[in-house]
């Protein structure tokens, strides 16, 4: 995409855009996460999640914008990338 | 002689002092205010003077500055495309510099209206119906996207999260990752464009413009 914006800037124009002004798009939903669901979270964000429990967890994430701010938050504490599993 | 020969032919003549000639230029006015406002600019005011005030830094009714080779605006249009779609082009930059201070305006005679994805740094005021218009093109372009895809864009570029972790947790290459964000964005766009594409009467917002647009500070308020 040429512009002077990168894509991460330009990511965050448009979905706060969308947000100000009350756009209807996935991951707008902030119900509180049930002990299960974060510790589903955790798991995935330890990389240690078959790909079941990942494709389970894929309408929550979604839908629920806590869900997925949550999971960012356990991938960033838990840095699963540096196991060097990523590495294929 | 084919059309863009006669525009230039025009073009001198208005410059040369000919009235006839340089009336035919400013009748082009109304096209150059729906253009402006086509593209996400107000309605009124605001837009008429910018179109005014382009029209006379056309014929050189601005003091020619330093750097400025001429101070006759329309001295830049070589013929290389239609002059209405030189003059669009060049009011819309014209405008946009107007609001985002004093930058150098690219005037260049490029032959025609190019659709330059050049993103625009400064904020733009638009009306109510394109804010609408734009809205809806992104809930469609978003809701079109793959799931996963949106996904990995919002922990990246919304929550911080490296692209090697993403890669680890949800079991795929690293490049894997990067693909699916710069293909993301692409399908954001060009969804966009076709939404609107396909609703006629809708305007056709340029994708630069859009992001212009969508730069805007909330509550930002305009004359009109």
């Amino acid at each position: 995409m040429k512009t002077k914006l990168t894509q991460s800037e330009q990511f965050k124009i448009l979905w706060d855009f969308i947000a100000q002004h009350g756009g209807e798009v996935e991951a707008r939903g902030s119900e509180e996460l049930s002990p299960d669901q974060k510790a589903s979270l955790r798991h995935l964000a330890s990389g240690k999640a078959e790909n079941a429990a990942r494709v389970e967890l894929i309408p929550l994430l979604r839908s629920n914008r806590n869900a997925l701010a949550y999971l960012g938050e356990q991938m960033k504490a838990l840095r699963p990338g540096f196991s060097g599993k990523s590495e294929k | 002689m084919n059309q863009n020969d006669d525009d230039l032919a025009l073009v001198r003549r208005a410059l040369s002092g000919e009235e006839q000639a340089a009336a035919i230029i400013y009748d082009l006015r109304p096209q150059l205010v729906a253009h402006l406002t086509s593209k996400g600019a107000p309605h009124g005011s605001i837009s008429e003077d910018a179109v005014a005030n382009f029209l006379g830094d056309c014929f050189g009714a601005r003091e020619r500055s330093q750097r400025a080779a001429t101070n006759r605006v329309l001295e830049m249009y070589k013929g290389n495309g239609p002059l209405i779609a030189w003059l669009k082009k060049s009011c819309w930059n014209y405008f946009l510099d107007s609001t985002r201070g004093p930058k150098p305006v690219s005037l260049e005679d490029s032959g025609e209206e190019k659709g330059s994805a050049e993103a625009i740094s400064a904020p733009v005021a638009a009306e109510p119906e394109v804010i609408a218009q734009i809205v809806a093109a992104l809930e469609y372009a978003f809701s079109e996207m793959d799931p996963l895809t949106l996904i990995f864009l919002r922990l990246v570029y919304l929550e911080g999260v490296s692209q090697s972790d993403i890669a680890t947790v949800f079991d795929c290459d690293n490049s894997t990752v990067t693909r699916r964000l710069k293909q993301g964005l692409t399908a954001l766009r060009t969804n966009a464009e076709a939404f609107q594409k396909r609703n006629a009467g809708l305007l056709e917002i340029e994708w630069p413009d859009l992001l212009a647009i969508c730069q805007s500070p909330p509550g930002f308020i305009y004359e009109n």
